[in-house]
C-alpha cells in the first residue's frame, strides 16, 4: 500500500460527525431513535437472566443448607471425611512414593466427587451460577466455556429453571 | 533468571487471562528462559473451587514447569452474595471487600511458598482475586502484575489503591488501561508499562466454506461475542434495525457468533442470522467471509477479536465509548467509531459503499497488529522489561 493510499481514522470520523449531525439536527430521524431507551425497558432476555439468576442463587442457598444439614445429621460421615483427609495429607508429605499414592486418590476422590455432584443435578446449577456471575468476572469468551454455556442453559431450560 | 507466574489456574482452559497467561510463560520458555507457574489444584473458572482437580506438585508441561497447590476451602455462598452486589453496583464495605476476597480463591499453600521462595521477577495475573491479590503482597518489590483491569466493580476496591503503588509494576494491554488505573488508583506512571498482549496472526479462513456452511447469501457485518447487555448486543441490534429501516435496499446482513440469548427486533428478523457457538475453526472462517467487523462493547480490555479480524484484513466498527477499542482504531487507522445512531448510520454506510475504503482500513489495521502484537514483539518487550528492572 502506498503512503498516498492510506487513510486516516480520524479525519475520516471528522467528516462522517459532520454530515450526521448535520442530518440529526435536520429532523431526519425519530426522536426515540436518538435516546437511550429507559433502564426498565430491558430485554426480555436480559428480564430472564436476571429473574434466573436471582432463582439461581436461591436455590443455591438451598441446596448449601441441605448439605449443611446433612453433613451435621451424620457425623460418622463426617469424621470418616476428616480421617482421610488427615491420613492423604500426612502420607503426601512422607516420601517420593506415597505423594504419587496421594496425587492417584486426590484424583479419584475429584472425579468421584465431581460425579455425585454432577449425578445429583448440584454441578449444573454450581456451573451456571459461577458463569453467570463470571460474565463479569473474567472475559469468557473462549469456545469451550461457551459451549458449555450453551449445554447448561439447554439443560437448565429442560429442568425448568430456566424458561 | 527464573520467571514465575502466578495464576488461580492454569492449562488449556477457557478465559482472556488464562490464554494470556499460558501462552506467554509458553513462548518466554521457547526463547529459553527458565519460566514456572504457579497455580492452584482448581480445574477452570467455572469449576467448582473446593474441588480440587489436578494433584498437588509440580510437572512439566511445554517447557514451562507448572507447581499446583492446594486451594483453600472457601464460603461461596458468601462470595457469590457479594459479588451480586459489586455486580449490581453497590461499592462494597470494607469488610465485605475482604470478605469477597477472602471467599474467592486463595491457597495458603501457595502464599506460603511464595515467601519461603521468593523469585527475582513474579508475575500475577489478573487482579480480582483473593489469591492473586495476596501473592501481590508476597513480595511486592519483585512483582509484577498483569491486572487485566476493566471498568467494573472490582476495579473500584479499595486495596488495589494501596497494592499498586507498591508493586515493581504493572503490565498493561493499552493506554486506555493505564489511564483507568492512574485514574482509580495512583500509581506512578514509570510503574505502568503497557506491554500489549500477543496474537496469532497467521490466521487463515475458508470464505466460501462458511458461507455454505451456513447458507447466508450475500455480504455481511460480523458481532463475534457473548450477546448481552454487558458487551451492549441489544444496542448493536436496535442500531441495526433503525439502519435496515432507513436503507431498505441494503444488502448487509448482521451474522451473530457467540453464546448468549438476545431479542432480535421484529422488522429486523430476516437480516439477522444469529449462530450461536461455533467451533474455533468457523469462527475463523466467519472473519474471512465477512465485510468488516462490529464491536459495540463498552467494556473491553485488548478486544482480542479486533486484533483478529485486522490480522484478516478486515476494517472494524467499534463504539466511542470503549476507550481501549476506540484508541487501538485510531492508532491503527483500521476502521471507524460511532456514539449514536446518527453516526452509526454515517459509519456504516460509508463502509458499506466504499469497497476501496474497507480494503484500506483493514490493511492498515493488519499492518499494526503485525508491527505490534506478534508474540515474539510481545517477548521481547517482557525482556526489555526485566532487563531495565
Amino acid at each position: 500500500m502506498d503512503k498516498e493510499d492510506s487513510v486516516s481514522s480520524e479525519e475520516l470520523m471528522r467528516g462522517l460527525a459532520a454530515g450526521a449531525g448535520e442530518r440529526e439536527s435536520s429532523g431526519a430521524y425519530p426522536e426515540e431513535w436518538l435516546r437511550e431507551p429507559p433502564p426498565e425497558d430491558m430485554t426480555t432476555g436480559d428480564r430472564e437472566l436476571h429473574e434466573n439468576l436471582i432463582i439461581a442463587n436461591q436455590n443455591a442457598d438451598m441446596v448449601n443448607a441441605a448439605a449443611q444439614a446433612a453433613r451435621g445429621a451424620n457425623p460418622k460421615a463426617w469424621l470418616k471425611r476428616v480421617m482421610f483427609r488427615l491420613l492423604l495429607f500426612h502420607l503426601d508429605q512422607l516420601n517420593h512414593y506415597s505423594t504419587a499414592v496421594v496425587r492417584v486418590l486426590n484424583r479419584m476422590n475429584a472425579e468421584l466427587a465431581e460425579a455425585r455432584l454432577r449425578d445429583s443435578g448440584l454441578r449444573e446449577e454450581m456451573e451456571k451460577l459461577l458463569s453467570v456471575f463470571g460474565h463479569r468476572l473474567a472475559d469468557l469468551e473462549e469456545a469451550r466455556l461457551a459451549q458449555r454455556l450453551e449445554t447448561l442453559e439447554k439443560a437448565s431450560r429442560e429442568r425448568g429453571i430456566l424458561e | 533468571m527464573t520467571i514465575r507466574f502466578v495464576i488461580p489456574w492454569y492449562g488449556d482452559i477457557p478465559g482472556g487471562a488464562e490464554r494470556e497467561c499460558r501462552r506467554t510463560a509458553e513462548e518466554l520458555a521457547a526463547r529459553s528462559h527458565g519460566v514456572e507457574v504457579w497455580t492452584t489444584t482448581i480445574r477452570e473458572f467455572a469449576s467448582n473451587w473446593n474441588i480440587p482437580y489436578h494433584p498437588e506438585g509440580s510437572i512439566d508441561t511445554n517447557g514451562v514447569m507448572v507447581r499446583r497447590f492446594r486451594a483453600d476451602v472457601t464460603d461461596h455462598t458468601r462470595f457469590i452474595s457479594l459479588n451480586q452486589k459489586v455486580l449490581a453496583g453497590e461499592i462494597l464495605g470494607e469488610q465485605e471487600e475482604r470478605d469477597f476476597l477472602a471467599h474467592s480463591v486463595n491457597s495458603r499453600r501457595l502464599i506460603e511458598a511464595l515467601s519461603e521462595e521468593p523469585a527475582e521477577a513474579t508475575f500475577i495475573i489478573p487482579y480480582c482475586f483473593g489469591l492473586t491479590v495476596q501473592a501481590a503482597y508476597a513480595d511486592p518489590a519483585h512483582t509484577w502484575m498483569i491486572p487485566c483491569f476493566h471498568d467494573e466493580g472490582y476495579a473500584r476496591f479499595r486495596v488495589y489503591s494501596d497494592l499498586f503503588p507498591r508493586l515493581a509494576g504493572l503490565v498493561l494491554h493499552t493506554q486506555a488501561e493505564a489511564d483507568l488505573i492512574s485514574e482509580l488508583h495512583p500509581t506512578p506512571a514509570a510503574a505502568l508499562r503497557v506491554l500489549g498482549e500477543g496474537v496469532d496472526v497467521e490466521l487463515s479462513g475458508d470464505a466460501a466454506s462458511f458461507i455454505d456452511r451456513y447458507g447466508l447469501p450475500g455480504r455481511f457485518l460480523l458481532y463475534l461475542g457473548r450477546k448481552d447487555q454487558a458487551k451492549n448486543a441489544p444496542e448493536l441490534l436496535r442500531f441495526f434495525a433503525y439502519y435496515r429501516t432507513r436503507y431498505p435496499d441494503s444488502p448487509l446482513r448482521l451474522v451473530m457468533v457467540g453464546p448468549g440469548s438476545v431479542d432480535i427486533p421484529a422488522g429486523v428478523q430476516p437480516w439477522v442470522s444469529d449462530l450461536g457457538f461455533i467451533p474455533r475453526e468457523h469462527v475463523l472462517d466467519a472473519l474471512a467471509a465477512a465485510e468488516l467487523l462490529v464491536q459495540p462493547s463498552l467494556h473491553e480490555s485488548f478486544s482480542l477479536v479486533l486484533m483478529e479480524s485486522w490480522a484478516f484484513g478486515k476494517p472494524a466498527l467499534v463504539n466511542a465509548g470503549c476507550q481501549v477499542t476506540r484508541q487501538a482504531v485510531e492508532a491503527a487507522d483500521g476502521g471507524l467509531w460511532y456514539e449514536g445512531y446518527p453516526l452509526f448510520e454515517a459509519a456504516l454506510q460509508r463502509l458499506e459503499t466504499d469497497e476501496k475504503l474497507r480494503a484500506t482500513l483493514g490493511e492498515q489495521g493488519r499492518r499494526y497488529v503485525t508491527s505490534n502484537f506478534t508474540w515474539s514483539r510481545i517477548v521481547e518487550r517482557y525482556e526489555s522489561l526485566l532487563a531495565s528492572a
